[in-house]
């Protein structure tokens, strides 16, 4: 098996179906990932606890996770929490140096890192950040619009890309697949911005 | 994959949403986590957005409601820049209560009329309603501001304004002794009154409901008056009148691209 010519969610789903020289590359390649981005975000002594805590909750869980969720913006979510979860101890134990007994800001926290993408809270937060990104970009909130009704319906990518941009076509008959995914992306840009504006997710670090 | 990224602008990371959502095919995906292990931009983007991506992908239903899309007038252009829905933050500045979101699909009343020069400007979507549970002591006026909301909801228009014509001329009578009406109740049926007859095609009768309304204390009724009594104006080619309710929006977070843009085609 030649690794590199298949992507992340071809390894994984080889390694699902029992193949462990997919589930060998898989690793190595999220382990290289997981490093980079751990690097730019904890004290170097810790980069490694880190990636591997994380890889180990992947390892251990990546079968159960949702279909149709990449394997690499899932177990990145995994590192997320992980890394969250590292600062939070490191506060927790910078303020109990200080002889502080109570950390109130500790007292929603959730140490799963398994704890899903985004609770509720933070659900109703993205609806209004895509409600006023329609009402700000309308455009974008049509890409979103069909994007997520095909995502809906399912099927495999192309068919999910497909069924999106026929619909965009519709109004915007001259779009390329190609530029249809540009669109899609400023429009990630402007929603992005917009999320932020909201205070989007919690930044642990 | 295919040369998307020179037939577009040269840039892998346009792709960047595509795969995080997961549209791209197996060879696509593969080049592009080729890209993303050189990339740490587009690493970062990856990582700090994983938790929306995964949420979108996870409930995809749920938010394309929320991104429930405006088709609008009827020039592709002014659609572009003129339509879009609304979010309402006022019903919990207004009530003491508990909310059940309604959601309301998006129809759009073709916004042309035979004879009026302004009319094709003219965007009328549907003011979302969020149902408010009224404190006790004024039973009637709300028990009618509620059925004509009804009708508004399941998209029966001419029927909702003549419920909430009932209903405003109810609460105009109401006896101070009786009890004072809930805040912002008149306004509120004035604004719903003059959405209904504008969907209804009867932007002339709605005029001055949301005159009236414009001129309310609470500022979010007091701006979406103005917004729907702009296109009342419109509808009914009062350029100038139009102007008059635009201009103090174009300061609004809420309004204020979409006024500056009806603002901008008017002067054309």
């Amino acid at each position: 098996m030649n690794a590199d010519a298949l992507s992340l969610d071809e390894l994984c789903a080889r390694s699902q179906r029992g193949d462990p020289e997919a589930e060998s590359a898989l690793f190595d390649s999220l382990r290289v990932r997981f490093l980079a981005l751990a690097k730019r975000r904890v004290q170097p002594d810790h980069i490694e606890d880190v990636v591997q805590d994380a890889l180990k909750i992947v390892f251990d869980r990546y079968r159960e996770r949702k279909q149709g969720v990449g394997i690499l913006v899932w177990s990145l979510t995994v590192l997320r929490n992980v890394i969250g979860n590292y600062y939070q101890n490191r506060r927790r134990e910078r303020d109990r140096m200080e002889f502080v007994e109570e950390y109130p800001r500790d007292a929603g926290f959730t140490s799963d890192p398994l704890a899903g993408a985004l609770d509720e809270e933070g659900r109703s937060a993205l609806e209004d950040a895509i409600a006023e990104l329609s009402c700000r970009f309308p455009r974008c909130g049509r890409i979103f619009h069909h994007l997520l009704k095909s995502l809906e319906r399912g099927g495999s990518p192309n068919q999910v890309s497909g069924r999106a941009l026929a619909a965009f076509c519709e109004e915007h008959p001259d779009v390329t697949r190609g530029g249809f995914y540009t669109a899609l992306h400023r429009c990630r840009a402007n929603l992005r911005a917009i999320w932020d504006q909201h205070g989007g997710e919690p930044n642990h670090e | 994959m295919s040369d998307r990224t020179t037939e577009r602008d040269g840039c892998a990371c346009d792709l960047l949403a595509a795969y995080e959502l997961g549209l791209l095919d197996p060879d696509e995906r593969r080049d592009f986590e080729n890209h993303l292990a050189g990339c740490p931009d587009c690493q970062d983007e990856i990582y700090t957005h994983a938790p929306v991506a995964m949420a979108l992908q996870e409930d995809p239903g749920r938010f394309a409601r929320a991104a429930e899309p405006v088709m609008a007038g009827s020039r592709a252009g002014l659609r572009e820049r003129l339509s879009g829905w609304l979010t309402l933050p006022w019903p919990r500045i207004l009530a003491p209560a508990a909310l059940v979101t309604v959601a309301v699909l998006v129809v759009v009343l073709p916004a042309v009329r035979q004879g009026s020069d302004l009319a094709p400007l003219a965007v009328v979507d549907p003011l979302p309603y969020a149902r408010i549970e009224m404190r006790a002591g004024a039973e009637e006026p709300v028990r009618l501001f509620q059925e004509g909301m009804d009708s508004y909801i399941a998209g029966d228009y001419g029927l909702a304004a003549d419920r909430l014509t009932r209903a405003a001329e109810i609460q105009e009578a109401w006896p101070a002794d009786t009890g004072p009406l809930p805040a912002g109740l008149l306004d509120q049926t004035r604004i719903y009154l003059g959405v209904s007859l504008l969907l209804a095609d009867r932007p002339g009768p709605a005029l001055d409901p949301l005159t009236r309304a414009a001129g309310s204390p609470l500022p979010p009724l007091a701006e979406r008056a103005r917004w729907y009594l702009a296109q009342a104006c419109l509808l009914t080619d009062r350029a100038e009148a139009a102007r008059e309710a635009l201009t103090p929006l174009v300061a609004s977070p809420v309004f204020g691209a979409r006024a500056q843009a009806l603002l901008d085609q008017l002067d054309k």
